[in-house]
């Protein structure tokens, strides 16, 4: 029998413990770390992470509890020659290119500036009330620098701009008897010079 | 406990499923190459100094050579990093690989990941440690016997069958944090999810105005998969069934919900799931036999030797 014939070819026992170990100590660390998000106690989230964080991370909850119901996306009208453009939605360009074809990399894109509207709206609340109006650094905010370099990407020339300002339109949506209802609301920025 | 240590004694000795793992380590690379070979026209954004996103770094140590795409120096030379990864990629697709090239492929890509959050979703997370398992996939001759032998097909066939794992870890902890919520419990998950324009297409976005007897199914019916599958994968008679769910789950995920790169990668790594006779099948039918060479009485991929 091959166990037989090729004992002194085997590795010691220990060794043998030790490489199991290694393997099941890793992945019940994953475990522990998925699972103390929300069911295991925190402490144990945030002593997994020390030792996971950056090599071994993973994030396996989206859509999860729930599916994205808000949305945050990012506005903005720019002001040149005392005249203010339109709201310009600048993600619908990449994300009309995805609904034509679901492998038009748009789509990651899109999925970049959606992320600036979520900074931008995280960014706005943490200014109580008004508070972002009375920022004396707004401009250089990164959430509002990201925004920034999203309508140089959607404007060919952008030295005649003047000001521009930035706003999050927010849609939520929401199951009532079975039937979605979509409500929405705005979060303005102030104006910046775009030169601040 | 005996039959226990029997068992990893007898790991010692045979490489369990080499067809399936070297068609594995194939497909898992041509994912990866066509993945970032796909995001080419956008890398400047994603990759280069032309981010939009915000891109900061705090690691220090070890934890640095995972963020280096995060530093301005090195995302002015983000080719370094791409270049080389569609290089080992391709490489490995035709059957040229070893362990320290499949180290080095998994450090590139956890850069290439971690330089711009935003476009990860789970299935760069999922790639992210197949990439790091997968260096444990080596072959070793089956005649050849000694310690060195012995300690690489353990470590095959713990590779081979965490990667199984790792699968399931990803069902588990989607399937389980959804029992947590709200609407994926009373139904109504699906029909949210595609009412949302960034997740659905204009006519669906109709659709879905109203929770109808498919969305509800739809909704029930991923759930229950993810939450399933974790148990029902090692059952040998039900895995077609379970894969053939799965793929029509993905690729629905794929071309409805638009989320294209997560649903192919979870396709693409269901190939671990193949059995041996057909991945050594396909092997041989994708035209790999000139790179074959003959080894202890069965025909191993060149390449996947280390």
């Amino acid at each position: 029998m091959a166990l037989q014939n090729h004992s002194n070819s085997k590795l010691p026992r220990w060794l043998v413990i030790f490489i199991l170990t290694v393997f099941t100590v890793h992945y019940s660390v994953i475990l522990v770390n998925h699972f103390s998000k929300k069911i295991l106690p925190k402490r144990l989230y945030y002593a997994t992470n020390s030792y996971l964080v950056p090599w071994f991370f993973q994030n396996l909850t989206a859509f999860a509890p729930d599916p994205p119901i808000n949305r945050h996306v990012f506005v903005y009208r720019t002001l040149t020659n005392d005249t203010w453009s339109g709201w310009k939605y600048p993600a619908y360009h990449y994300l009309s290119k995805q609904w034509k074809n679901r492998f038009d990399v748009a789509t990651k894109t899109h999925d970049q500036i959606e992320l600036v509207g979520d900074h931008l709206y995280i960014t706005a609340n943490r200014y109580p009330g008004n508070g972002i109006y009375k920022s004396s650094n707004g401009a250089t905010l990164p959430a509002v620098v990201s925004a920034k370099k999203v309508i140089e990407l959607r404007r060919d020339d952008v030295s005649q701009i003047d000001s521009f300002q930035v706003a999050i339109y927010i849609q939520r949506v929401r199951s009532i008897d079975g039937r979605t209802v979509k409500t929405d609301s705005a979060l303005f920025y102030p104006k910046f010079g775009w030169n601040d | 406990m005996i039959k226990g240590i029997l068992f990893f004694d007898q790991w010692q000795d045979e490489i369990s499923s080499p067809f399936s793992s070297a068609l594995f380590i194939r497909v898992l690379n041509l994912v990866g190459f066509l993945l970032i070979l796909w995001m080419l026209p956008i890398a400047d954004q994603v990759w280069g100094s032309d981010h939009f996103v915000i891109v900061t770094q705090s690691f220090d140590g070890i934890g640095r050579f995972a963020m280096l795409l995060r530093e301005p120096f090195f995302r002015d030379h983000y080719w370094w990093f791409i270049i080389p990864f569609l290089f080992t990629t391709a490489a490995a697709v035709i059957g040229y690989t070893n362990a320290m090239l499949r180290f080095f492929t998994w450090i590139l890509f956890v850069n290439i990941h971690y330089a711009n959050f935003e476009i990860s979703n789970g299935g760069w997370h999922l790639l992210h440690h197949l990439f790091l398992l997968s260096i444990f996939l080596f072959h070793v001759p089956e005649k050849e016997r000694s310690k060195s032998a012995s300690a690489k097909r353990l470590l095959h066939n713990l590779g081979f069958y965490f990667i199984w794992i790792q699968i399931s870890i990803l069902y588990l902890t989607a399937g389980f944090h959804k029992l947590l919520g709200t609407y994926w419990l009373n139904g109504e998950a699906l029909m949210l999810t595609l009412s949302m324009e960034e997740f659905s297409l204009p006519y669906i976005m109709r659709l879905a105005e109203s929770n109808t007897w498919y969305f509800q199914l739809g909704t029930w019916g991923s759930l229950l998969y993810q939450i399933l599958f974790p148990f029902l994968i090692w059952i040998r008679r039900l895995r077609p069934i379970l894969l053939a769910i799965g793929l029509v789950f993905h690729l629905s995920v794929a071309f409805i919900v638009g989320v294209t790169d997560f649903g192919l990668i979870l396709v693409g790594v269901y190939s671990i799931f193949i059995p041996e006779g057909i991945a050594r099948n396909w092997l041989q039918f994708a035209g790999w036999e000139f790179v074959r060479r003959k080894m202890a009485g069965i025909r191993i991929i060149k390449g996947t030797g280390d």
